[in-house]
């Protein structure tokens, strides 16, 4: 950890300013003369964060008990870390940073900083893309790729041109479960939820009732996801209801997980209520369409009180664009144990079942990110390794493993195992790639067993994949 | 990274920028290949990652990937997690509200339930309802409260959805009671409410399903309600109006009617129609499947409709019935109270109706043994032969109109009391009907044509009016030539009828046609010779007599060669009969000219006979059925083939006959020349003629046969090329044997004398009428003929073969008293193409 904040100053204070040297233009204004409640929402100030000093941007101002309150995000980390502050953390001595003047409207729009950043670097990029786009015309076939200018779908959007109405469209049309961070609230809504027997701090915004917002912490049943603001509610529900396991049909069992699948139509309020819950650890989740075309792949711990969800995917009906995954999520109490693994080796395993490659839809997360870069080398290493082969195309690989040949590339490039050897591109199982191997093969992963898989593709008729009421 | 893309250009010379993922690439171990130079490779760059871009520089991301980097490439660096918030602590409270009572099923588990089916009562009190509960009295059980509300509830969102605009309308206890009762009693009343259904199969089946409410639950619910429904709503209304209309429960924000895309909370909407592209065909189809749809149902309806409409009148059938038999069973008590007696008819059943249906029956099971194929004698009875013929008339199983569908079976009262006609009559009927128009037409026709000779079969050629004005008006009998040709002469004499060409013959022959009788039984060939060897039809008054008419038909005789014992050769013909002409007479004088003073003894009669016994090669009683009945029907062949047959045979026969004439003329110029040196010459042989020998070299034959005839033929130049085909056909048909048997040379001499002389006649004759018709040709012929000869087989006669019949005619009409014969294998091959040209 040391290491990385020695490697990566940006978020401090020092390193600021070497980012603002980069972009010479927003003179960012450091007014020194601020009192504590001067301060507003959009306002930058430096909080001390776990014993060091990062710049914080408020959020929101609240009173609270008679407390001055700021819920505030910190430059440069992730969401889930926003927190609500008391006042006495911020340190006025270092200055404020006021909001954009041209933005001052608009409290909940990106960082000045950020976007302003963004700004400057966007004409360069746009070059780059146009650049490659007219020069490579062979990205449009399907078996060519350039490996200096790998795409991967969802990422090319500029952040800052986003357009909301095409936004909502593509949400429209493309079944798509992700939106933009910019269009949802960026204050987390929940205290604390009591899920089973963890209670849980939410990472982001979910649009629970409002009226749930004002409770410390709600309950939500760990068989029906039903939510309820109060104890005595959840008590006497608790006693009604008869649901030990996700409404759907199991699929597969192990000695220590199972998977039920829930369609989105079929068990709407149940879909819903995972849905919400799952808003409340994924950022770029939307709930801004129903569930129907979805189908939900729900991971379950058995016990003798029930089938316990410890995480789920949900996968569009019909994908376009050809993913296996629309959102993932472990549920923060199991996670780091692998279940993250198990959830997208199963996905692939359900891909391999259909006889087609897949990906997840982008964007990824931070933590989405590493889990399928992790599982993507490992499964790759473990692929080459095991078979021994003496040669492989990257499309063997991708069918083995259904995994995308975009993956592959990406995931091959990113181990550093592609290289160019008497003229040739080679896969070359590198040391630390052997040594990886080494360190797998003493792990012993769960993985998914296919044989204990019973589960057919599911097809639809044009009828049931229409969304309508 | 636009370094990195620099430096990624810059060693883009040495190195492939682009991969193919179907490109065969080799897996190697590093340690494997320690010449890997290291410069030449990638730097590394940043890879896109799939992450948002404002997310991608995070912090604690790039820790953990620049960690992952750092260990690919070998180094050691521990591994970095991303910092989550606290999900770690454990809630105390978790088995008060977590029973531990499930079983997990030994096989996967399969369910369709939804979260509202297994959760009861969908309203769950809260702390402020415990709060009232307490205070009420007499103190109310949770689940019958949370019942309540939970009516109040859904009654007020159906009756009054919009309320949250001014919650002062809200219904009063009164109002809400009457609704809420209403609405149990219609659920109940409904049979298509799915809580009447589960109540129904909860009643039936006895099973109850977990957090429903069937119909008793209804009753109960309402006897609940009227106890306590006035207690709670006070309470319920409070919280209601606090809620501002809403449900107390909170619920999720879905979409208003105005569209509020910012509000974070509104969530789950509804998808819009994705756009599917939509073509008329699909509309076309499915509106096409839907009507097909809708039809069949209408019909299935309708079917149904029809049966139960059956059944309820079956039903009043049987009542009736019943009832008769009730009212019978009265009267027969009140005629034996009454002492009435007489006729009971009236109390026995009348099954009158079912009689004719059996006998029916009856008929149809006799007709099946005799359809099973035992013999027709068995069919002796009246009733199984009309059976059988009802049988072979249907020529299916006859289903008569009594038969009943197995499976349907109609009351014997339903029986129309009608006579029934089985199909196989109708059938029957039909057919007889056809048969007879038929047969009618075929007399009405056959009466039409009864003056009508249909002789296409030999041909009708028309030819130049000029060469038979001649002969008519010679008045000269014409010599039959027994060609078609000669036929159609002889027609045009004596029948104007066949005869279009010209007016002056017309007028002419008026009044013979008029006179004329029609030759309808033209069918004898034996009459055509007469015993006295004149021909009869040079007689003009004969004509009248339709028996000695000849129409010389086609001979229907085939031959066959085949090879016997030794290599004999043998020739059989089929179709001949015994000659029952040949008399003794004629075969005297004969064959007896060696040996006349020998008397015809039997075994010289035997072998006579036997000799002659293929020498009639036509058949005399062949009956030309089928030219006399109707003349539409020529030698069994098709009318299509007749009249190209007819049609080419015109042409080609037209064209002969005008090439004839041409020829002829031309002949006559030189003959007329020939006969002069002729005369000359005669004189000369004349003073020599005695000390000639009988061979002839001018006869041009072998001289041991003493060509006679044939040599007369070939050395007259044939006058009549049209006429030479048959009459060389006759030579031919002459068999050579008889030369050396009937002629002695003193005889030939004699012959050939008169033979010039003959033909000296023939050639003043020529002289004298330049148009030389082939009646003259023939009549010269025939005069020849008329004088006993032998002839041999000309070589020019095969020339002519191609005339139709023309050779087997030749045989029959020899104007000779001797019947001509053929020896068999006497001459084989000409015989045989004789044979080849009939077929």
């Amino acid at each position: 950890m040391a290491l990385a904040e020695a490697d990566l100053p940006n978020g401090k204070t020092n390193g600021k300013a070497s980012g603002s040297e980069e972009t010479p233009a927003p003179v960012q204004k450091v007014d020194m003369n601020v009192a504590i409640n001067e301060l507003r929402v959009g306002c930058k100030v430096h909080v001390e964060k776990d014993g060091e000093d990062r710049v914080a941007e408020i959020l929101s101002v609240q009173m609270r008990r008679g407390n001055l309150e700021f819920y505030v995000h910190y430059v440069e980390f992730n969401k889930r870390l926003d927190e609500r502050i008391a006042a006495t953390r911020v340190d006025l001595s270092q200055g404020v940073i006021w909001p954009e003047p041209e933005k001052p409207k608009k409290p909940l729009s990106g960082a000045a900083k950020e976007s302003s950043k963004e700004k400057k670097k966007n004409p360069s990029k746009k070059q780059k893309l146009t650049d490659s786009a007219a020069t490579t015309p062979g990205a449009n076939s399907e078996d060519v790729m350039d490996l200096d200018n790998l795409q991967v779908n969802g990422t090319t959007q500029d952040p800052d041109n986003f357009n909301r109405d095409e936004e909502i469209e593509k949400l429209r049309t493309g079944g798509s479960m992700t939106q933009s961070s910019h269009e949802v609230a960026r204050v987390r809504n929940l205290q604390r939820i009591v899920l089973g027997n963890h209670v849980i701090e939410p990472w982001y915004f979910s649009p629970y009732p409002i009226e749930l917002t004002e409770e410390d912490e709600i309950y939500i049943c760990d068989f029906t996801l039903c939510y309820f603001g109060s104890k005595k509610q959840f008590e006497r529900f608790r006693s009604k209801s008869t649901l030990r396991h996700p409404p759907g049909n199991e699929i597969y069992r192990d000695e220590a997980v199972s998977f039920f699948e829930i369609d989105g139509r079929k068990q709407r309020t149940w879909c819903r209520n995972l849905c919400l819950l799952s808003k409340l650890f994924l950022d770029h989740k939307t709930l801004y369409y129903d569930v129907d075309p979805f189908l939900f792949y729900c991971m379950t711990r058995r016990d003798e009180k029930g089938h316990h969800l410890v995480g789920y995917f949900s996968k569009e009906k019909e994908s376009a664009e050809g993913y296996n995954v629309a959102c993932i999520l472990t549920l923060p109490q199991y996670q780091r144990h692998g279940y993250g693994r198990l959830l997208i080796d199963f996905s692939y395993a359900l891909s391999k079942a259909e006889g087609k490659t897949g990906s997840p839809e982008k964007p990824l997360s931070d933590l989405g990110l590493l889990s399928y870069r992790a599982y993507w080398a490992d499964t790759i290493i473990e692929l080459l390794m095991e078979k021994g082969k003496q040669e492989m195309t990257i499309e063997d690989i991708a069918s083995v493993t259904a995994m995308t040949t975009t993956d592959v590339l990406h995931t091959l490039q990113t181990y550093n195992m592609l290289k160019y050897y008497k003229g040739q591109h080679i896969i070359c199982l590198t040391d630390s790639v052997c040594e990886k191997y080494e360190k797998m093969l003493k792990k012993r992963r769960r993985k998914v067993n296919s044989e204990l898989l019973k589960w057919k593709p599911p097809v639809f008729t044009a009828a049931q994949l229409r969304f309508a009421w | 990274m636009a370094k990195a893309a620099k430096a990624a250009g810059s060693s883009a010379r040495f190195r492939q920028r682009k991969i193919s993922v179907k490109q065969t690439l080799a897996v190697l171990k590093q340690s494997d290949i320690p010449d890997l130079e290291e410069e030449q490779q990638r730097e590394l760059q940043q890879i896109e990652t799939g992450v948002e871009k404002g997310e991608e520089e995070e912090h604690h991301l790039q820790a953990a990937i620049n960690s992952s980097i750092a260990q690919s490439t070998g180094a050691k660096v521990e591994k970095i997690y991303i910092p989550t918030p606290d999900a770690s602590q454990v809630w105390k409270e978790y088995d008060r509200f977590y029973s531990s009572s499930f079983h997990e099923p030994a096989s996967y588990i399969r369910t369709s339930v939804t979260v509202e089916e297994t959760s009861g009562c969908l309203y769950n009190m809260d702390d402020e309802d415990a709060e009232f509960l307490k205070t009420c009295k007499p103190p109310i059980s949770e689940d019958d409260f949370e019942e309540v509300m939970h009516r109040f509830e859904v009654t007020i969102s159906e009756k009054q959805p919009f309320v949250s605009i001014d919650v002062s309308n809200l219904l009063s206890f009164e109002e809400m009671a009457q609704h809420i009762e209403d609405g149990i009693r219609q659920v109940q009343e409904d049979p298509t409410s799915p809580e009447y259904i589960l109540a129904q199969l909860q009643s039936s089946l006895g099973i109850t399903v977990n957090g429903t409410k069937g119909k008793n639950e209804g009753k109960a619910f309402l006897a609940t309600f009227k106890k306590i429904g006035a207690v709670i709503y006070p309470h319920w209304r409070a919280r209601k109006v606090e809620r501002k209309g809403q449900s107390i429960v909170p619920h999720l924000k879905f979409e208003d009617h105005e569209k509020d895309d910012s509000d974070p909370y509104v969530c789950f909407r509804r998808r819009e129609l994705r756009q599917v592209r939509k073509t008329r065909r699909t509309d076309v189809l499915s509106i096409e499947r839907l009507r097909r749809m809708q039809a069949e149902m209408e019909t299935a309806k309708q079917l149904v409709e029809m049966v139960a409409t059956r059944e309820f009148t079956r039903k009043a059938a049987l009542k009736a019935e019943w009832d008769v038999f009730e009212d019978r069973c009265a009267i027969k008590t009140l005629k034996r109270e009454l002492g009435i007696k007489g006729e009971d008819e009236d109390l026995v059943a009348q099954k009158k109706r079912k009689v004719e249906p059996k006998k029916e029956e009856k008929a149809e099971k006799a007709s099946t043994p005799v359809r099973g194929g035992k013999a027709a004698g068995s069919a002796a009875s009246a009733q199984a032969a009309a059976a059988q013929a009802a049988a072979a008339g249907s020529g299916s199983p006859s289903v008569s109109s009594t038969h009943v569908p197995p499976n349907v079976s109609i009351p014997p009262s339903k029986i129309p009391n009608m006579d029934l006609i089985t199909i196989a009559q109708v059938v029957r009927d039909k057919d007889e009907a056809i048969a007879k128009a038929v047969r009618e037409k075929l007399r009405l026709r056959a009466d039409a044509d009864r003056d009508w000779h249909n002789l296409t079969n030999s041909g009708y050629i028309p030819y130049c009016e000029y060469l038979n004005a001649e002969v008519s008006s010679s008045g000269e009998p014409p010599v039959p030539q027994y060609s078609s040709i000669n036929e159609m002469a002889y027609f045009e004499k004596h029948n104007a009828s066949h005869r279009y060409t010209t007016k002056s013959d017309f007028n002419k022959d008026l009044a013979s046609m008029v006179g004329n009788k029609p030759f309808a039984d033209a069918q004898v060939y034996g009459a055509i010779v007469g015993d006295d060897g004149e021909l009869r039809l040079s007689d003009a008054t004969s004509t009248s007599s339709p028996v000695d008419r000849v129409i010389p038909r086609s001979s229907f005789m085939s031959m066959r060669k085949r090879v016997g014992r030794g290599g004999r050769m043998w020739m059989d013909r089929r179709g001949l009969q015994r000659n029952t002409v040949l008399k003794p007479s004629s075969l005297a004088k004969n064959s007896l000219d060696d040996t006349a003073e020998s008397e015809a003894d039997e075994v010289a009669m035997e072998r006579l006979a036997d000799r002659q016994k293929y020498d009639r090669e036509t058949e005399p009683t062949r009956q030309m059925s089928s030219y006399d009945k109707d003349p539409s029907q020529l030698n069994g062949i098709s009318s299509d083939t007749q009249s190209i047959r007819f049609g080419s045979m015109l042409l080609s026969k037209a064209y002969e006959n005008y090439r004839e004439v041409f020829q002829q003329r031309q002949q006559q110029l030189m003959m007329l020349q020939q006969q002069i040196l002729q005369q000359q010459q005669q004189q000369q042989m004349r003073n020599r003629q005695q000390s000639h020998p009988p061979g002839d070299p001018g006869a041009g034959l072998g001289g041991g046969q003493g060509a006679g005839g044939g040599a007369g033929g070939s050395r007259n130049n044939s006058p009549a090329p049209g006429t030479n085909g048959p009459q060389s056909k006759m030579h031919n048909a002459a068999p050579m044997g008889y030369n050396k048997q009937g002629m002695t040379p003193s005889q030939h001499q004699q012959y050939q004398q008169m033979q010039q002389q003959q033909q000296q006649q023939q050639q003043q004759q020529q002289q004298r009428k330049m148009g030389v018709a082939p009646m003259n040709a023939a009549s010269a012929a025939a005069a020849m003929a008329a004088q006993p000869r032998r002839s041999s087989g000309s070589p020019d006669g095969q020339r002519f073969n191609g005339l139709p019949n023309g050779g087997a005619m030749a045989n029959g009409v020899l104007p000779n008293g001797m019947s001509q014969r053929m020896m068999p294998g006497g001459d084989m091959k000409q015989k045989s193409e004789l044979a080849k040209v009939d077929a």
